[in-house]
């Protein structure tokens, strides 16, 4: 229990580029303060409230701490200006071309230039980041233009694989075998036979697995609930169902945004989330008015949504 | 209270406790705390503050009972800086009670 609260807290320190001396010594006397309420004989649930959620320290130190200079300044440059170099192609491509859809695709080089610059946290880790963006570039490139959503959607299972490769367990060659091997069977058997829907049995195996060794939970670190796995789950079984069944392959790959907007909506404090949860809000919006409306024009205005609600709640 | 004007009292307290006594961060805590209400999120920051700028030295101390201490002793610095605060502060009290007193 002490641990799991030291960790956090190391965590949302690193975050918050708290540069790695101070890190340490707030580390230590946050465990001296831990270990005295110990002492005093007090419950793991009683000291956690009395020290606060890690989220909640941190917000306090701010201000009296240094920051780590992030080294790369010229990565840092590029992220800043990728939104604009996006809405120039997007725009080029939407007036010039009539291609608003799909070459607003191009708004997703914002989070992954802002990925692949500035995560350090190993090469799988930030492949399991950017693998949704040039999942749904993807899917959606290839279905948009042949049609074919079906079974093009599996690239989403890419994630999957990437997020088992990063695991520090041995136990993911398991998963990966499971994944490799279901994926297979259930090509091939969907490929020669034409029967996905049951064939989807096939990843049963990797789910009971996962849920046995209880990789999909809720996984409750202090006083926060982060039911991540249980929303992955649930988008993806709403995506192939759905997508299965409806022909909904073009618009419900939506779903998947949930889990960045589940995982921040858990995960920042403050009014900060509604400015990070807002490109996903947007991209839904612009992607629904435009597809159903066939308005691409006009529903990119969907966009100004993010710099209105950061300059609203910003200054809060 | 305004929490800018509270915090900068119960620096001041903080100071003035721990130059009577060198004390580990959870005793300054409940010495504030005791009158003060006042949680951690409040007081280690300002403990923090105040060592960064030279106003604390600390030191490690064994602990029979558990893992080492981190003890704060108020520096030369800290007991000019405690001794403006606590002018100030009488200065400041003394003509709001004239104020509110009359």
């Amino acid at each position: 229990m002490k641990k799991e609260y030291l960790e956090l807290l190391e965590d949302v320190l690193t975050q918050n580029n708290v540069s790695t001396l101070e890190r340490k010594e707030i580390l230590e006397d946050y465990e001296e303060l831990y270990d005295g309420y110990l002492e005093r004989g007090m419950t793991d649930s009683e000291i956690k409230k009395k020290l606060g959620s890690p989220f909640n320290v941190v917000a306090a130190l701010k201000g009296s701490m240094s920051y780590e200079k992030k080294a790369n300044k010229p990565s840092e440059k590029f992220i800043a200006v990728s939104p604009f170099l996006a809405l120039l192609i997007f725009f080029v491509f939407g007036f010039g071309y009539d291609l608003w859809h799909p070459s607003w695709l191009v708004f997703f080089l914002i989070p992954m230039s802002a990925i692949v610059l500035s995560m350090k946290d190993g090469l799988f880790t930030m492949l399991t980041a950017i693998t949704p963006f040039l999942a749904t570039t993807f899917f959606i490139l290839y279905g948009y233009y042949t049609g074919i959503y079906h079974p093009t959607w599996m690239v989403y299972l890419l994630i999957l694989f990437f997020a088992f490769l990063s695991m520090k367990e041995t136990r993911k060659y398991l998963y990966l075998a499971l994944l490799l091997v279901a994926s297979a069977l259930y090509l091939w058997i969907g490929l020669t036979y034409e029967v996905y829907g049951i064939s989807l049995l096939f990843y049963a195996p990797l789910l009971a697995v996962l849920i046995y060794y209880g990789q999909i939970e809720v996984r409750i670190i202090g006083d926060y609930k982060s039911p991540i796995g249980y929303v992955a789950l649930a988008s993806i079984l709403v995506f192939v169902l759905g997508g299965y069944f409806f022909d909904l392959w073009s618009v419900l790959w939506l779903v998947f945004l949930l889990i960045p907007v589940v995982a921040i909506w858990m995960g920042e404090v403050g009014k900060s989330k509604y400015i990070a949860i807002a490109p996903f809000v947007a991209v839904t919006i612009f992607f629904l008015v435009g597809y159903y409306g066939d308005l691409w024009e006009f529903s990119w205005m969907a966009f100004l949504l993010i710099p209105v609600v950061a300059i609203l709640v910003g200054d809060a | 209270m305004n929490a800018q004007f509270k915090k900068g009292v119960v620096e001041m307290c903080i100071l003035k406790l721990v130059s009577k006594q060198d004390m580990y961060g959870l005793e300054v805590i409940e010495g504030i705390s005791k009158e003060i209400d006042v949680n951690e999120n409040t007081v280690y920051p300002i403990l923090r503050r105040l060592t960064v700028a030279g106003y604390f030295e600390t030191y490690k101390e064994k602990n029979l009972t558990g893992p080492d201490r981190k003890y704060y002793k108020v520096t030369l610095k800290g007991e000019e800086y405690l001794n403006d605060l606590l002018l100030e502060y009488k200065d400041f009290t003394a003509k709001v009670e004239r104020i509110i007193g009359g």
